[in-house]
């Protein structure tokens, strides 16, 4: 095989047989060769034989794939809430244990829980601003209540989490970045 | 559709499926399925063991959609999902089974694949004599060729995804091609 022949051939190959999409150049010379003419016809083949290997489109598979990544989307919505409302949990719960319960928090209220204990929960749940300005004026007792500073603790790290976590899912966009 | 329509049709889908359009996803699988699992089936050699690996690699390519470097194509990231899946399954096959061998053309050892009914990559073929010989070309081929054999007829990749893809230069994907199609059109010279 010649060097042209070899050129043409391995253009011929890229352009999978379709000798339209060849070069000026190399059409010619395919005009005045016989050998690369017979690889057209073969190359012609080989590639349409090829294309009857690859198995057909596969819409079960597709659809089966489709309804997987629903399912893990859900499963991914759920888990990402699950941070959020363990945040969310610890601040309140740390508020709350600061004296955002009547008669003394919810901590007083603790050891006898009844229903009267979910009614007071309800309550500080409305009340929210109550229990803040009543955790202020915890505040001056902090170092020897050691409720206070659980609570405290409680209620920092809550919100810790929630900046953090805003923080982290912060749309970050890739893609449009890049292009 | 030319290539760089293909391609910014690609680029609009990751960037809609980023933005949390679901459709924009399913319109990726759609778009690759059929050229992800024709690839997988030949790797492996088995047809419902490529379906589990293309699923498998479309997951991974929507849990890791942030971090893809769209200075690649889509497909190309894709297939790299999908072949290093394909990969990993074949090592972890050679380390449980003891191969069958025979000697190809040149007397060197390669592997017998039989093929159970129902996972046959060419089990879609009605003429079994052609699904035979076909099954024995690719086979034969050298590792090296046959890999962008793969990529380029059953994945459907251009040569420059190929060479982005196997980190190879262009030429090296042309020349390599140009041989394998040489090796392929004299072992399949009677159905040519
Ligand atoms: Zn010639």
């Amino acid at each position: 095989m010649n060097r042209d022949c070899k050129l043409l051939q391995q253009a011929l190959v890229e352009v999978a047989g379709v000798v339209d999409r060849l070069d000026d150049g190399y059409q010619e010379h395919l005009r005045s060769c016989e050998t690369c003419r017979a690889v057209v016809a073969e190359e012609l083949a080989l590639v349409r034989l090829l294309d009857e290997a690859a198995p057909p489109e596969d819409i079960a598979l597709q659809e089966q794939i489709l309804l997987t990544l629903a399912e893990r989307r859900l499963r991914r919505r759920w888990l990402a809430a699950v941070p959020v409302a363990a945040s969310l949990a610890f601040a309140f719960l740390g508020v709350t244990l600061l004296g955002g319960i009547p008669a003394g928090g919810l901590a007083a209220s603790i050891p006898a829980w009844s229903g009267g204990g979910l009614v007071a929960l309800i309550q500080s749940c409305g009340n929210f601003l109550t229990a803040l300005a009543a955790a202020g004026g915890v505040l001056a007792n902090l170092i020897t209540m050691p409720w206070s500073v659980a609570a405290a603790a409680a209620g920092l790290s809550g919100m810790a989490g929630l900046i953090f976590l805003s923080r982290r899912w912060k749309y970050r966009p890739v893609w449009s970045a890049r292009s | 559709m030319s290539i760089s329509n293909d391609r910014k049709v690609d680029e609009q889908l990751v960037t809609a499926s980023l933005a949390g359009d679901e459709a924009a996803f399913a319109q990726l699988v759609r778009r690759y399925q059929r050229r992800l699992t024709a690839f997988l089936t030949q790797l492996v050699g088995d047809l419902e063991l490529a379906r589990e690996l293309t699923q498998e690699a479309f997951i991974r390519a929507w849990s890791a959609l942030e971090r893809y470097d769209p200075s690649y194509r889509f497909s190309t990231w894709l297939f790299r999902i999908g072949h290093n899946l394909g990969i990993d399954h074949l090592r972890r096959r050679r380390l449980q089974t003891v191969p069958l061998v025979r000697q190809d053309r040149d007397g060197d050892e390669v592997e017998v694949v039989l093929p159970e009914k129902g996972k046959d990559p060419f089990g879609h073929l009605k003429n079994a004599e052609l699904a035979q010989a076909l099954r024995t070309a690719i086979h034969d081929l050298r590792p090296e060729y046959k890999e962008l054999v793969l990529l380029r007829h059953f994945g459907g990749l251009s040569y420059q995804d190929i060479a982005d893809m196997k980190d190879m230069p262009l030429g090296t994907v042309k020349n390599k091609l140009f041989r394998a199609h040489s090796v392929l059109r004299t072992a399949l010279a009677d159905f040519l």
